[in-house]
């Protein structure tokens, strides 16, 4: 198995016990696959090396196992390993599902099946390494459903094509697209105060994580209050509330900033001003200018 | 709401670009050097199954990685959208019935008929109000004779409704995800269905015009125009349909001085659009306000335009419409605060959870502690959750009470692990086992049958 090569030149294997392995071996029902549990083992020790500190007490590594969806990760490294039944079992389970994700991410007919094909190929394992099958399934570690692996894979896919795409576009389109896209006037943030830049960094600094995506999701990438709060599975009037509560929080973060560098409070509320603007105006903005671009001849 | 300075914007933009290096492969996956979370990482982000460290870790790149940031939004809409099918049988119910189906539309037509014949001042009202409207709206500086409707008390909902809708069709017409952020989901409601809300007789007689429009029977019978989640793609493909749902999307949530192309947008599409009898007069006062302001650019002019400028306008229009969509959202979410529903989970660590969809943390719910839980579905009150050794459990309380369900009473028991459910609606369930077995009921749970 590849997978044993790999663990056995890693510097710490976790440690898993022989009751522990005998338990989840049972459990994921692996035997139907003609894996030992030698082998499962393995993997188990494979997937906590990777998640895991090299120091990791053995109640990390017990909640890390627990955690696993074994079943189906033993199922991705059978059918890794070319088992017939798993993969009947695979294809039975996956295929439509797959075929319906990339759809659902490529919107077009020919575009999803060529991204469902080229994930299919991968998964199977048409391309070989040093001789040998390398499956993509090999990289399933269980730490969410199947399914939801190989929808994130084909995103992920889909986005790299994407982005290959974009890369390949001539010198010609890109200046035009960058003139189409440029805002038409000069950008007031490079001429500013070298502390409004400094104040804002700090501002943003004392975000949290989730604060910062919200925000990046919300005003970079457009997202709508609906898919931010889908991704954080939390309402979406509690993204409104905390949109509006970070928003107002970073203004007087920025505020008290500017002061603190010496600004007095008038000009740094000037200075504010100057830059504030209701984002979502600006981008209808953005997007008339955008379009009357477009439509005169 | 309240301003976010743009450079903020501009910092947060420079702190979110990805470092690109000439000999980095392209693509977030984990293999570059550590700096993505992998797919397994992100699949268990999406589906909330990280510890709290984990999922602090992933959220901290997520909130710089652009990349990732649309990886995950890709992710989660295919997961939306692969529970669509689940809901489609029980859509199709009656209809997959050709002679209820024939027989539905001759009901429609027999009664289109009776109306006309003993009403025939009905149908002359509703001419006039066709007739009325569309000068108004091609010349809105004309005011539009008043016609005899009242403003429909269901406007709001249908409004929010139309905007969700029409970016819909954006979406079936092929545009990336990324254009498309104001699409409707699955299983969202269409508060714009034009029945049962009309409370006058006038009311009922606007909706009765609305329903029989002066145009074909297929006109007559297509389907409301805030039904958004009903269009197929083929139907978002047809620039007709596609610049009707742009308008009415757009439409209703702005305010009159904010939205003279959308103004114009409607009138240009106006004779095409059957719903626009129904709420009559507001539309037609809004619009008539609307037309007066300048115009912008050049934007909606009624020109031809090259295919892949239509194609971008469109994106262009899908991506407005859903931020202005989300915008009123916001203001709606603002002005009400309603009850939210619970919102159920499973932890990494296997077990039920709920969170009351707030900023507090989720609170786990024990349900059987020798149960390593796996999947969860909700519909309003009724909550399946099931996972190891078949265990699959029902509460039709909202999660107060639990009930072990058995797959197979006659029979021997499922001892597999259950790793998926389908809840189409309380009645009709489909769950999946680790080996590939599904079991279906429509009886909410009484009886079970393994499908073939």
């Amino acid at each position: 198995m590849s997978g044993s090569q790999e663990t056995a030149t890693r510097p710490a294997i976790p440690v898993i016990t022989e009751s522990v392995s005998t338990k989840l071996y049972r459990e994921a029902g692996t035997e139907k696959f003609g894996l030992t549990q030698q082998n499962f083992v393995i993997i188990l020790q494979e997937v906590a090396a990777k998640y895991l500190r090299a120091d990791a007490g053995p109640s990390e590594i017990l909640e890390l196992l627990a955690s696993l969806r074994l079943e189906e990760l033993v199922l991705a490294r059978a059918c890794a390993q070319g088992h017939e039944s798993a993969w009947e079992l695979f294809l039975n389970r996956y295929r439509e599902k797959l075929y319906s994700a990339a759809y659902s991410i490529a919107k077009e007919d020919s575009a999803a099946r060529d991204l469902a094909d080229s994930l299919y190929a991968d998964l199977y394992g048409i391309r070989t390494t040093d001789g040998r099958r390398a499956s993509k399934l090999n990289s399933y570690a269980g730490r969410g459903s199947l399914e939801g692996w190989l929808r994130a894979v084909l995103a992920q896919e889909y986005v790299n094509r994407h982005r290959h795409q974009h890369r390949l576009v001539s010198l010609d389109e890109q200046t035009e697209a960058g003139v189409q896209f440029e805002a038409g006037e000069p950008n007031p943030a490079q001429a500013l105060d070298a502390r409004i830049e400094e104040a804002t960094d700090q501002a943003l600094a004392s975000l949290s994580a989730e604060d910062k995506f919200i925000l990046a999701s919300y005003y970079l990438d457009g997202r709508t209050l609906a898919d931010i709060a889908r991704v954080l599975g939390v309402h979406e009037s509690t993204i409104s509330r905390k949109l509006e509560k970070i928003t107002s929080s970073a203004r007087k973060s920025i505020l008290a900033g500017l002061i603190k560098r010496g600004m007095s409070p008038k000009d740094a509320k000037q200075a504010m001003e100057v830059e504030v603007s209701e984002i979502s105006l600006d981008v209808r903005r953005r997007l008339m200018q955008e379009k009357g671009q477009q439509t005169v001849p | 709401m309240t301003g976010l300075p743009k450079i903020v914007l501009e910092r947060l933009k420079a702190k979110s670009a990805v470092p690109q290096s000439a000999a980095a492969p392209p693509g977030p996956a984990s293999q570059q050097g550590g700096a993505h979370p992998d797919a397994n990482l992100l699949a268990a982000f999406v589906e909330k199954a990280l510890p709290e460290r984990e999922r602090s870790q992933v959220l901290t790149h997520l909130a710089q990685c652009a990349d990732c940031r649309e990886v995950v939004a890709l992710t989660l809409s295919a997961e939306v959208d692969g529970a669509e099918p689940a809901h489609s049988p029980a859509r199709r119910g009656w209809s997959a019935w050709p002679a209820l189906r024939w027989g539905a539309v001759a009901a429609a037509l027999g009664a289109g008929a009776i109306v006309v014949v003993l009403h025939p001042s009905l149908l002359r009202r509703q001419q006039a109000i066709s007739k009325d409207m569309r000068p108004t709206l091609q010349a809105a500086h004309q005011p539009a004779p008043p016609p005899p409707i009242e403003s429909s008390s269901a406007q709001p909902g249908t409004e929010a409704a139309l905007a969700k809708g029409g970016a819909a069709s954006f979406e079936s017409s092929g545009e990336r995800a990324k254009l498309a952020r104001g699409a409707v989901r699955p299983g969202d409601q269409n508060p714009a269905a034009p029945t049962a809300r009309a409370e006058t007789k006038q009311q009922a007689v606007a909706l009765r015009a609305a329903a029989f429009p002066p145009m074909t029977v297929g006109i007559a019978n297509a389907p409301p125009v805030g039904a958004g989640q009903g269009v197929s793609r083929s139907e978002g493909a047809s620039s007709g349909g596609g610049m009707q749902f742009k308008s009415a999307r757009a439409h209703p949530i702005l305010e009159p001085s904010a939205a003279p192309e959308n103004a114009r947008e409607q009138i240009s599409n106006e004779p095409q659009a059957p719903r626009a009898a129904a709420p009559a007069k507001t539309e037609v006062a809004a619009a008539a306000k609307e037309v007066q302001a300048p115009p912008v650019g050049g934007i909606y002019a009624p020109t031809a335009a090259p295919a892949s400028q239509v194609a971008m306008d469109a994106s262009m229009e899908a991506h407005a419409a859903g931020r202005l969509a989300d915008m009123a959202s916001r203001r709606e979410l603002k002005s009400k605060a309603a009850p939210l529903t619970p919102l159920w989970s499973i932890s990494p660590k296997g077990q039920v959870q709920r969170s009351d969809g707030g900023e507090k943390d989720r609170e786990v719910v024990r349900v059987d502690d020798d149960v390593t839980f796996r999947v969860i579905a909700a519909s309003g009150r009724e909550v399946w959750a099931a996972g190891s050794g078949g265990a699959l459990y029902h509460s039709s309380d909202g999660g107060v009470n639990w009930k072990r369900v058995s797959l197979n009473p006659g029979g021997s028991t499922v001892t597999e692990t259950i790793v998926g459910i389908q809840l189409r609606d309380p009645q009709h369930l489909t769950v999946s086992t680790a080996s590939g077995q599904h079991w279906v009921t429509e009886d909410g749970g009484q009886h079970w049958q393994m499908q073939p």
